[in-house]
């Protein structure tokens, strides 16, 4: 498969307090990529380390196919970035802003961009500093967008807006992608709002690559099971991986397995060992996501 | 590109800017100011001399200025957000540097075409004696030059982080003045070191003929014999 970001077994490691540790991502060219995770768990790390803005110990890192940080001018020509939060000199007027940042982009579509400071409804002749946080955030995708990156890299980039700006700032990116076929890497901890848009989804916590996999294979693969009574069974035995096991208390009535790497072929196999289940319930990316991050921890702590 | 970074420096230092022109208009009018009194045996023109000669310092003083604040407006909104959007653009770190440094050597060229322009009115509005010239080419080359030093000096420095910066300027302050004292200090002990004086040694290594600071300490009259 062609990828538009690859990280071979990067490790970086800033400080005593953290690391980013043996991390391989591998993210399709034109997929919706969202990059999920809790806060400090790594994920603008990561992002800055594709941008080229801090070199990895070890391992080896390639954005559309060029190496990062070797052939990163050529690179980031390619590529659109927004970050967690507005980074441009902000003493500068919108259009200032704007007539700095094309001088270094050969690709840059004057009359785009100057469509969707019309669409997005910035005043060009306001200083940043001036400006909502909203209109921040819309000018940086303004930015991003403009240059016709292959790769789009956003940081959080609906993070404290509110609702309106950040469905403008979504549905602008989707045009965008629906008409370019570009490649969106986004990272967030606003599991609901990807959901919506990604196609495929990794997981990072503490540094470290917790799953990788189409978003449609994710739900499909974490469920919730119910029994009527508690099976006899150990988690040796289940050909799935078992993340949260809540025995029948005074409160359910049933036992409840939350698993990770659910097949429907899984009922049979449960049945077979005369072990009758009663429900198996979808639970949406939020709650696979939650049970995932919750499970892994467990499993690292007991290490 | 280096067009915008041009634009981006001058935004960043106009404000800071004005005041050093001015200067760069005052520093040489005032020689002209001094009018063309006489000395005690008659000889006229010795007016412009003695002005000249007490405005020789500030040249080099108001060179060294400009220097440090196009450096330190340089770097100063890159800072601010921690250099994140620089290094997110397309460029690599050696060329965006080499355009910011360009950028502060062009905005130079306002004091410096300021003073040139000032320095040739006085020299042509003066009627000097025989005996007495003046330089104002030569002054406008030296303090370019100056400038140019002083803000290479301070664009290296302030291109570190705040810490660095202020780590580097600590360290050579307390080198300057403690340096001396403390070798002769320990030369109670080690007497091969009596007679050693590092920081006098720097200081005239630096302002020595080949001395990357000796266009500070030159002949900066704009009317001198």
């Amino acid at each position: 498969m062609n990828y538009a970001i690859e990280f071979d077994g990067v490790h970086w490691k800033p400080g005593k307090d953290f690391a980013l540790s043996d991390l391989n991502l591998q993210v399709p060219r034109g997929s919706i990529y969202g990059f999920l995770g809790p806060n400090g768990s790594g994920k603008t790390s990561s992002i800055r380390l594709m941008m080229g803005m801090m070199r990895p110990d070890r391992g080896e890192i390639r954005i559309l196919g060029g190496r990062v940080p070797r052939e990163l001018p050529r690179v980031l020509q390619r590529v659109g970035y927004m970050p967690e939060r507005p980074h441009v000199f902000d003493q500068l007027t919108v259009k200032e802003v704007l007539d700095f940042h094309r001088s270094f982009y050969p690709d840059w579509d004057r009359h785009w961009a100057a469509e969707l400071l019309d669409r997005l409804e910035l005043p060009p002749h306001r200083a940043v500093k001036r400006m909502s946080k909203g209109q921040a955030g819309k000018l940086m995708m303004l930015m991003a967008l403009a240059a016709r990156p292959q790769l789009l890299i956003l940081d959080e980039p609906t993070d404290g807006l509110d609702p309106v700006v950040r469905r403008d700032i979504m549905t602008t990116v989707l045009d965008y992608v629906a008409e370019a076929g570009a490649t969106v890497f986004v990272s967030s901890h606003l599991v609901h709002e990807l959901e919506r848009i990604c196609d495929w989804v990794g997981v990072v916590d503490d540094g470290r690559l917790v799953a990788e996999m189409p978003i449609n294979d994710f739900k499909n693969r974490i469920k919730r099971l119910r029994f009527e009574q508690a099976p006899r069974i150990t988690e040796e035995e289940v050909p799935f991986e078992l993340l949260q096991r809540l025995p029948a208390n005074g409160v359910t009535t049933f036992e409840t397995w939350t698993v990770h790497g659910w097949d429907p072929s899984h009922r049979h196999h449960l049945e077979s060992r005369g072990i009758h289940l009663r429900e198996v319930i979808d639970l949406d990316l939020e709650e696979g996501f939650v049970e995932l991050l919750r499970a892994q921890r467990a499993a690292r702590e007991d290490r | 590109m280096p067009y915008e970074m041009l634009k981006l420096h001058w935004k960043a230092s106009r404000w800071l800017l004005l005041p050093l022109v001015l200067g760069a208009f005052l520093i040489p009018f005032t020689t002209w100011t001094g009018g063309p009194m006489t000395n005690l045996i008659g000889q006229p023109g010795i007016g412009y001399f003695s002005h000249s000669a007490q405005m020789a310092a500030f040249y080099p003083a108001l060179a060294a200025l400009a220097g440090m604040i196009l450096a330190l407006t340089a770097w100063n909104w890159d800072h601010q957000k921690a250099h994140v959007y620089p290094l997110s653009l397309p460029i690599s770190r050696t060329r965006y540097s080499v355009l910011k440094f360009g950028s502060g050597v062009v905005l130079l060229l306002l004091p410096t075409i300021v003073l040139g322009l000032t320095a040739l009115g006085v020299s042509n509005l003066v009627d000097l004696p025989a005996g007495l010239r003046s330089y104002p080419l030569e002054l406008t080359g030296r303090f370019f030059l100056a400038g140019t030093t002083a803000y290479a000096f301070w664009f290296a420095l302030a291109s570190g982080t705040i810490r660095t910066t202020v780590l580097l300027i600590v360290g050579l302050v307390l080198f300057l003045f403690l340096a001396d004292p403390l070798t002769e200090f320990v030369a109670g002990v080690v007497p091969r070191l009596e007679g050693v004086n590092p920081s006098r040694s720097f200081l005239h290594f630096m302002t020595a003929d080949w001395g990357p600071l000796r266009v500070f300490v030159g002949n900066w009259m704009l009317i001198d014999v």
